[in-house]
Parts: structure tokens; sequence; C-alpha cells
């Protein structure tokens, strides 16, 4: 059946199948009571991850870093609290600009002048980190709670919550099927043979690093519009979790493949692990430790099972 | 048609092209033979855009041939088909083919199943049985190359540059490109072509033009240029002279070998006497390098047996097999066996590191200076000094800092993987008397050489590999040019396509 | 199969390939110089012997954290996680000493095991088993944020023996003690790095592994090496600073992983590996604690100052690669 077939293959089978397992496991421990209710509160808490963990998907393609996905985070977050008041429209197209221009200064920085994204994206981070503070010190500002509603509670068939993780996931599988697509899995799989096959590396890579902001900028807009406030260091918690998104949604490092779907599955599996913690009476102090031995413990299995299959190089 | 005019390379002190002129003409196919480093490459690169000309001028068609990039070369019509491909192993054939024009739907989603027709449309048309959703990587090597040739042709280019394009392939394979070839000379377009295999150069090609040392030496038909003089324009001497003279007698056993499997060797058995130097012939990639790499522990062993010096060993580790008395000089001396940014000091020492005398750690300098500026000496590097970095020497002396990297580690057993590969005909002869001195020394030498009368010359003894395994044992006086071409290319076996 | 030279890295030139990895430096020792003369013209006196001392001081302790990245940056990886290695070995050694003399011994042993065990799980993660060093380091960084915090319980307690005390804010002469003891630390850096049997197997094995390891050099020892000492450099930094402040603080590390990854970078040595030393990054670190000193001065916004550090990193990053393009 072509339908079985095009599961087996698929790349983002192996996450949707982790996140499922571990969604059974805790709604066993919830006594099997989990209404539309639950999962409507974990879309929206998944949200931002789903969306800066897209993100930082299509800079691993291409085998690059961006650690900087945090602060844009928080850039839109304040600049969404700090000019709701003067209406909707500016707030959300300032937030998504902030985004754009982290984005693309990222791009030019390293597809362009060919500067090694680890260092550059350190710099901008704290350009960026400074910017979120300048347009708002603390956590506050106005958001109006309608909008809050309307994003977080609402339903429109389905929740619109689950409506917007879905419309994430269609928007990375849909990038991941255009030719842009195509050429992001060609440069990270060989930039030197997709180069002299005509494809232009440069040009591409930098759309790569813009779209990664763009996405980290939607991302912080959510989150403010859904806790109704901004905050200059919400994106602080969400720098290695984008990477580990990634990696739980089967991507390697080396990028060249992966499925976008896989790395919503990934966000959704991280969110839920963070659930199970709850369960385990675990104080939140073991959530960034969990964060980071989960990161470490993903990509040692996939090198352990390479090792395993290792020649040593002939 | 295609004209070159006065073509001039430099790379870093190499003089890599010199003055290189010719015509390449429509419906016709021009060879390009010449050792390796002769320059038919750089040549090649000059017309695909990949590397840029320091002057001279190319001209198509009668218009001027400027190009900064591959990208710009293909829009000129000028496609090439490199040793080194250029498809992307993770993706499918059918995206790799259409890497640029996948059809697409309005909303700019690749149309999967028209991409993949359009590419099985392709590769029926050529006559290629390998399937769209296949992936690269998994293909084996010959059928790569294939889809590499296709994917060029497929472009319409006016000119087809194919460099060493045929390494992998088979007979049958090759004579599905002889009928492809056949096809695009009828087309009327120019095709350049280039392989060490010197039947398809006369299979393949109308004319054939000579490179050596950079330089354009001869052109003439393909019909009118027998081999041995082929040879004598490429070498610049005669087959069998300029080699120095073999006297070593047999000494004790130093090393041998038994039943070494892995994934490329089958089976392979053979001993080497002290002071004995053992040749490795045979077409490209039968597994030379990785018998040798086999013994230095740079290529996994699934079983055999290995006695060295009367001990039994089997290296996991380079540093074993050093600590053992094993020296491998591996082929690609740019990219493994030197630290090109490095100075030629930093280079030579460093597989001494651990024996150079050195108190608390601390190397003692002085007593390194006097070993480097030794070996420079003795090996007339031609230098500005032991702190110029390894990258702004020529490849003959490159290749002189190599070798003495590894003869001051005084190996019992030197492993010589190609190398005289890029090298001029003056440092060739110099390191042939290295190689004669070392022997003569009692060290056990290995090598492995592309050019079949530097075996004769060189080998004592010579293994003829093929597909992993030996074919043919030659000793002493057994050892001709003609022998070992002939188990190489194995008249016998079977002609099967890959 | 040709002899055409594979293009890889931008090519360096003169003795031990310092020659154009010499301007990198030479550039922020101009721009050090050109900043400290348009302060004094801001603020006369600037430039005063005090001044510069306790800025030298401040240097120090990015300059004793950056120790461990130049080395580990030189094998072509990078220490992500020494932001919460510096803030739990500091809060482990006021824990555990509690302030008194009597414990300082232990409480320096337990702090630098803090930073020896992080340090070989990064090697180890690293060297044998191959991850990435960038999420080796990150998600050590939150193991042992969430280390800290478990142990602490959210609030670091103790204090710091007057010995560290002294060594972290005293002055001998005109001279902090912080330093000299930086000074010493350096002159054993630089002297293993350019004369000692490993500073070359490290050299090596950043710039081209498999070369290295063809060559016989054991390169997963080199590189878990580098990391066990960025784990004991930012250990040490760690109670350094938990003395120059007289207690430890959730966070004090985060201040020096930016400014000791660019500390390395704008000293010379390249990104990738296998060139540059630690003369370069004391360069840098002084470069960037003379910025940082600068911002504070002239009295901006906690948020404007991030700004601009980062945009002159950024400058800076481009300056360097520029120069090195023209170099070639």
């Amino acid at each position: 059946m072509r339908l079985v077939e095009a599961i087996r293959r698929s790349e983002a089978t192996g996450p949707t199948a982790m996140f499922l397992v571990l969604l059974a496991v805790v709604i066993a421990l919830k006594g099997g009571r989990y209404s539309l209710f639950d999962a409507q509160n974990l879309a929206a808490n998944v949200l931002p991850l789903a969306l800066v963990g897209l993100g930082q998907y299509f800079v691993i393609l291409v085998r690059g870093i961006d650690l900087s996905l945090g602060p844009v985070m928080s850039v839109s977050s304040c600049l969404a609290a700090v000019l709701f008041p003067y209406g909707a429209v500016p707030a959300i197209a300032a937030a998504i600009a902030g985004g754009v221009a982290a984005g693309i200064g990222n791009g030019l920085l390293v597809a362009w002048l060919d500067l090694s994204p680890v260092i550059v994206t350190l710099a901008t981070m704290s350009v960026w980190q400074g910017v979120s503070l300048v347009v708002l010190a603390t956590p506050g500002g106005t958001i109006p709670a309608g909008l809050q509603m309307a994003l977080t509670a609402a339903t429109v068939v389905v929740p619109v919550p689950i409506l917007l993780l879905i419309a994430t996931a269609l928007f990375g599988a849909w990038v991941m099927s255009t030719r842009l697509g195509l050429h992001l899995r060609a440069i990270g799989g060989d930039a030197g043979a997709a180069e002299a096959s005509g494809v232009r590396v440069r040009r591409q890579r930098f759309a790569a690093y813009a779209l990664a902001g763009t996405l980290a900028a939607l991302g912080g807009l959510y989150s403010a519009i859904a806790t109704s406030a901004g905050s200059p260091i919400i994106g602080d918690s969400y720098i290695l979790p984008s990477i580990a998104a990634v990696v739980l949604g089967g991507v390697p490092l080396i990028g060249g493949r992966g499925s976008p779907v896989g790395v919503v599955m990934g966000a959704l599996t991280l969110n839920i692990i963070g659930s199970l913690l709850y369960f385990a009476n675990l104080s939140d102090f073991y959530q960034s430790l969990i964060n980071g031995v989960i990161l470490i413990a993903v990509v040692a299995a996939a090198a352990l099972r390479s090792w395993v299959w290792r020649a040593v190089p002939a | 048609m295609l004209r070159v005019q006065d073509l001039d390379k430099w790379f870093g002190a190499t003089h890599a092209v010199r003055d290189v002129s010719f015509d390449a003409l429509p419906a016709s196919v021009l060879g390009l033979v010449g050792e390796n480093g002769a320059g038919k490459s750089t040549v090649i690169k000059m017309l695909a855009g990949v590397v840029t000309p320091d002057s001279g001028q190319m001209l198509l068609d009668g218009a001027a041939l400027r190009v900064a990039s591959p990208r710009e070369a293909l829009a000129r019509g000028v496609d090439s088909v490199f040793q080194e491909l250029a498809l992307i192993d993770n993706l499918t054939v059918a995206e790799n083919l259409l890497l640029l024009d996948a059809p697409q739907r309005p909303w700019r989603s690749i149309r999967r199943r028209a991409a993949r027709q359009a590419a099985t449309e392709i590769l029926s048309r050529y006559e290629l049985e390998i399937r769209s959703d296949d992936r690269v990587g998994d293909l084996p090597l010959g059928r790569r190359q294939m889809l590499e040739i296709v994917r060029a042709v497929h472009r319409d280019p006016r000119v087809l540059l194919l460099d060493e394009a045929t390494s992998a392939l088979g007979e049958g394979e090759v004579r599905w490109l002889v009928r492809l070839v056949q096809r695009l000379r009828a087309q009327g377009k120019i095709v350049l072509f280039i392989s060490h295999r010197w039947e398809e150069i006369t299979t393949f090609c109308d004319r054939v033009a000579v490179m050596r040392n950079g330089a354009l030496v001869h052109i003439a038909e393909a019909a009118a240029l027998p081999q041995e003089q082929a040879v004598e324009l490429m070498t610049g001497h005669g087959l069998g002279d300029a080699y120095p003279s073999r006297a070593a007698p047999r000494r004790e056993t130093l090393l041998s070998v038994e039943g070494l499997r892995s994934a490329v060797l089958r089976g392979v058995s053979f001993s080497l006497a002290a002071g004995e130097v053992l040749g490795l012939g045979g077409l490209v990639g039968q597994g030379q390098s990785e018998l040798m790499r086999a013994l230095f522990a740079a290529h996994r062993l699934d079983g055999g047996r290995i006695v060295l010096r009367g001990q039994a060993m089997r290296p996991h580790r380079p540093d074993q097999a050093i600590a053992a008395g094993i020296a491998y000089v591996p082929q690609e001396r740019k990219a493994e066996g030197l630290f090109l940014d490095k100075s030629i000091g930093f280079n030579m020492t460093y597989a001494l590191l651990d024996r150079l005398p050195a108190p608390a750690g601390l190397i003692r300098r002085g007593h390194e200076r006097g070993i480097v500026a030794d070996a420079i000496a003795r090996l007339r590097i031609r230098t500005a000094g032991p702190g110029a970095p390894v990258r702004s020497l020529s490849g003959g002396n490159q290749q002189k800092v190599l070798l003495q990297k590894w003869l001051l580690t005084r190996p019992a057993l030197l492993l010589l993987d190609d190398v005289t590969r890029g090298v001029d005909i003056g440092t060739k002869q110099e390191i042939y008397a290295i190689i004669r001195e070392a022997a003569a020394a009692g060290t056990g030498i290995i090598l492995y050489s592309t050019d079949t009368t530097e075996l004769v010359g060189l080998a004592d003894t010579v293994l003829v590999l093929v597909e992993g395994s030996i074919r043919r044992q030659l000793h002493g006086a057994e050892v001709t040019a003609a022998a070992i071409v002939d188990a190489a290319i194995g008249r016998e076996a079977e002609g099967a396509p890959g | 199969m040709s002899d055409v030279p594979a293009e890889t890295r931008p090519g360096r030139s003169g003795v031990l390939g310092l020659g154009a990895g010499l301007v990198a430096p030479a550039t922020s020792l101009v721009v050090i110089a050109l900043m400290f003369l348009g302060c004094d013209l801001l603020i006369p006196g600037f430039v005063s012997l005090g001044n510069v001392m306790r800025i030298a001081e401040l240097a120090g302790f990015l300059g004793v954290v950056a120790i461990g990245e130049t080395l580990v940056i030189l094998t072509g990886g990078i220490d992500l996680s020494i932001a919460w290695v510096v803030t739990g070995a500091g809060c482990v050694f006021t824990a555990v000493s509690g302030g008194a003399t009597s414990m300082l011994v232990p409480a320096l042993a337990a702090a630098l095991a803090v930073g020896f065990v992080a340090g070989l799980a990064n090697g180890l993660g690293i060297a044998r088993l191959g991850i990435s060093p960038i999420v080796m380091t990150l998600g050590m960084n939150n193991i042992m944020q969430g280390l800290t915090l478990l142990y602490t319980n959210g609030t670091p307690t103790g204090g710091t023996p007057p010995v560290i005390k002294t060594l972290a804010t005293g002055y001998a002469g005109p001279v902090p003690v912080l330093v000299l003891a930086w000074a010493a630390l350096a002159a054993v850096v630089i002297v293993a790095l350019r004369l000692g049997r490993g500073g070359r197997k490290l050299l090596g094995v950043g710039e081209n592994p498999l070369v290295s390891r063809l060559s016989g050099i054991r390169n997963e020892r080199v590189i878990t090496a580098a990391y066990l000492c960025s784990g004991l450099a930012a250990a040490l930094t760690g109670v350094l600073y938990a003395g120059f402040s007289g207690a430890s603080f959730l966070g004090m590390g985060d201040q020096f992983v930016l400014p000791a990854i660019a500390a390395v970078v704008l000293g010379g040595t390249s990104i990738f590996g296998g060139s540059g030393g630690y003369g370069g990054t004391i360069i840098g670190a002084f470069f960037l604690t003379v910025l940082t000193t600068i911002l504070a001065v002239v009295n901006l916004s906690a948020g404007v100052r991030d700004i601009v550090y980062g945009l002159v990193i950024v400058a800076a990053l481009l300056l360097n690669r520029l120069s090195m393009r023209a170099a070639q």
C-alpha cells in the first residue's frame, strides 16, 4: 500500500512514534483522563518551541547553527508588548520585522561573509539581548486579553493552538517540498557538489537564516500573546531546547536530511518529558538538567549506532 | 570550435600550465594525455570555470570564453564531468538530475511524481539502468559516474569535458559511453577526454594532445600515434631508462602476510624480504591503497595474518603500526600527508614527536633544528628556510618533505602510495634514488604506482591486483610493462557490465 | 587527481604559521591604544597606572577562563559549558570552605573536581563518541546548571577564605596579585604551546585531524586533554571570581562565555583550529575588558551596553576576516 510505504520511508515516523508513546504514558499517569482541553494546552505550550525549533532546523539543515534565536524571540515578545497599545497591526508587524532583521543580519554575516556561525550568533545574541532590554527592561507591557483568549483558548472547529501547530508543521513541510527545500538538503549534504551543480549556495544559506529569524520572532510573538506579557528574557530558556527539538526530530547535526514534521514532534516530545517530570514530582531545578541530558543522550545514541557500524576510514 | 591560446597558470611555486594552445573541433573528440601533474586537469578546470587562467585566452565558436565560475561555464554551454563527482549523495537520482529545474505546482511545491517520471525518461533515453528514486549515495561508483555523465550530457552542452570520467567504469559501461560519445559526435559537439587508459584514448579519440610538465608537447591523430611514442613524449624518456640500477640481493624475510580480508581485499598473501622493493600494479582502485593502509591500521581488516620481523601483529591504530616499524606515505599528500599551513620543520618532525628529546615535555629546539636543516640539505629541498609553510613549496618539494618525515622514523617497512603523483621529472629521479638508497639499507618497501614504467624500473617483484586479490605475481625478469598490463586488464576476464 | 590545491581556509605565512595570524592581535593592539587615547580625551586622567592595573585585574579573570577556551578552539572545537562550570565551581567552593582557611584545600579540591569532571565528560563525549562540541558543551552547560541549582537549592551559601580574597583582590605594590598569578600561568601556557610536545600535537590535530592520526598521534587524548584543561580553567575562574565578589551567586559565569570565545578569536586563533596561541588571547582579553570598562564608564543602560558590545565584536570579526583575506 502506497500510504504504508510512505509512512515507512518518512523521516518523521520515528519522532512521531516517540511522541505518541510518551503521550500514552502521560495519559496513563493521569488515569486515562485526557481531554481536548489538555491537548489544547499542550499545543499552546509547545507552539513557541515548535516555531523556533523549525527555524533552527532550517539552519542546521545547511550545517549551521543559530544561537541567537532565543534573544530574537525576546525581542519580538518585547516589541509586541510595547506596541500593542498603538494597535495590533503595528505591534505584530514590528515583532515580525525584528525577526526578519535578525535573520538577515545573521545570514549576511554567515552566508555572504563566511564567518563562523557559532561566534557570529553568539555575538548577535548579545546584540538582540540588548535590544530587547532597551525595548522593555522588565517583563510586562500590555497585550489585550482578548487576543490571548483568541489564540490560546478559542476553537474554530478545532482548538486554535492545535490549528496553529498543524499550520507550523505544514509550513515546514511546504518549504521542504519546494526547490528551496531541495537545495537546502543539497547544501547540507555536500555544499561543494551543490555549488558545482549550479545551486546558489550563498543565497539559499542566507534564506535559511532569514527564515530562522522570522520563525523565532513568530514564536516570541505567540509566547507574548499567550502569557499576556512581553519579556526580555523569555528566549533564554529556548536556545538549547530549540536544538534539542531538532535533534529529537531525527535531524543529524551535519545537516542534509530530516523532516520538519519530525522537528515539531521533537518539540512536543520535549514538552511532554517536562510533564512527566511534573508527575515524578521533581522540582523545576531538574528541568534544565534533563534537557541537557536528553540532548546529549540522543546525539550520543546516534553516534554510538554509527560507531558500531564504522570501519576505520579506508 | 573551441580554441585555447597561450593558457598559463601558476599555483604558488608550480608552473602548472605553460603557454598551452590547441584547437578542439566540432564533431570530434580530443584526448589529453600526460602523467599526473602534467597539467591536463588544470587546463580542463580552466575551461570549466573552476580555475581562472593567469594569462591567455579561450574562444568558443569565435567568441571569447571568460568564465569565473562553473555556473558561468554552464551558461556558455561548457559542461564537465570530473573524477570528483558533483553529485549529492543524500539526494535521489531524480533530485540530482532535476536539481535546478524540478517541475513545480502553482504553489511552488515540487511535483514528485512528475519529477520521477521526467527522470526515468532521461535515464531511459540514455540507456542508464538505475531507478529514479534510488539514493545516489547507495549506488555503486560506476553507476554514479554514468549518472554524472548523463546529467552533463542532458544539459545539451556545446562542449563536454570528461576528466578521468571512466575510472570506475567496467567494460560494458565503457561500451555504453562509447555509444554515447558517438551520439555526441554525430550531433556536432566538441568533446575533450582525459584518461590514463591508453585503450580508451584510442577507442574514443580522434586526435590526441600530449602534455608534459605543463606544456603541450605534441598533438596528432590518434591513429597516427603509437603508445610507445606517446609514453616517451609523456615521460620525456624512453621506456626502461632513467631508473637506478637494482643490485640488492634477497635478504631475510621482513614481512609475511596471509589471507588478508576486508571490504575490499579478498585473501591477499605475499611476503617481502628486507631490502626488497615490492610493486603493486593493476588498474586504479583494485585495492592497492587499501592493502597498504590495512598494514598501517588505516583500513579495517576482517581477517588475515601479518608477521613483521618474526612477530605476529595486528595494529589497530596507526601509532601501533609506527611503533612496530611501519611507515605509510599516503596518496593524498595535501589531505592526508602534510599540514599545508604549517612550516617544513613542523611537518618533518610531527611523526617523531614522541621520540625527540624533550625534557619536561619541552622539545629541544636546537636538536630539532639540526635534524630539519640536515634533511632539507640532504634532500635538496628548494625553499626559503625551515620556517616556510609547506603550501609555498612545489609539488615535488612537498613530496620530498613528506617522504623525509617518514624516513626520519627509521621504518623497517616503508609503504609508498603513489608517491610520484604530481611530481616533476627531476624530483622523481631524486625520489627514485631515495627509494633505492632505503632499500639498499635494508628497508622493505611496498610501492604503488599508476605508472607502469615506474613499477618496472623500481620493483624487484610486482603483485598485480584485480578486484582486491592478487591476479599475478611477477619476479625479477618477469617484471615487464606488458606482463603487468596484461594481468591488470585480465584478457581472459568476463565482460559483464559492473 | 590533479595537483590543483584544495580551497580550504585562508592560508598563512611566516614562522609556525603566525605571519598573517599576527594581523588580528596587531589590529586589536592598535584599537586598544586608540580606545585609551579616546577615553583620556573624554575623561582626563583616565589613563592612569591605577586604572590600567584595575583593567588588567579584570582582564585576568577573563584571561584565565580563556586559557581553556584557547586550547579547545585550537583543536577546532568550542566550549559553551564554561558559564555553569564557573558558577558551579564557585558555589561549591564557597559552600565547602564557608570562608574558613582550614577548609581551603578541600574546597579548592572540590571546586577543581567540578571542572575536572565536566571537562573530562566533554572531552570523552566529543573525542570518543564524536558528539559535536556545540551540542556536548551546551548540554553540559545545562547539566551543570541543574546540578548547581540542586546543590545550592537555589541559594548559594558560604564565603571565601582570606587567602583567595587576597589572591583575587590584593595588591603587591602597584600590581594586583591576580595579574601576577595570571602572568605566571600565561607564561606556562605559552611555553607549553610553543615549545611543548603537547602544543605541537594540539596544533596538528586542529589543523588536520586526519593527517595527525596518520602520523601516529592519538587524537582523542589530545582533544580530551584540551577540554579537561578548559574545565579546570573555568573552575579556577569560578574560585577566583568568588574571591573577588566575596560570595558566589547564580549566573556568575554567564558573563564569561561570549568574551572568552571572542578573546580567543580576536586574538588571532582561527575558529577552525590549528593556528593561533595564547599570546593573542591575552591581547583579546584586554581589548574586551577595556571595551566593557568604557561602556560602564560612559553610563549606558544595560541593554545598550549589550548591543554595543555585540556589534563591536561583529565588527572586529569582520575586520579580522577582511584583513586575513588581504594578507593572502
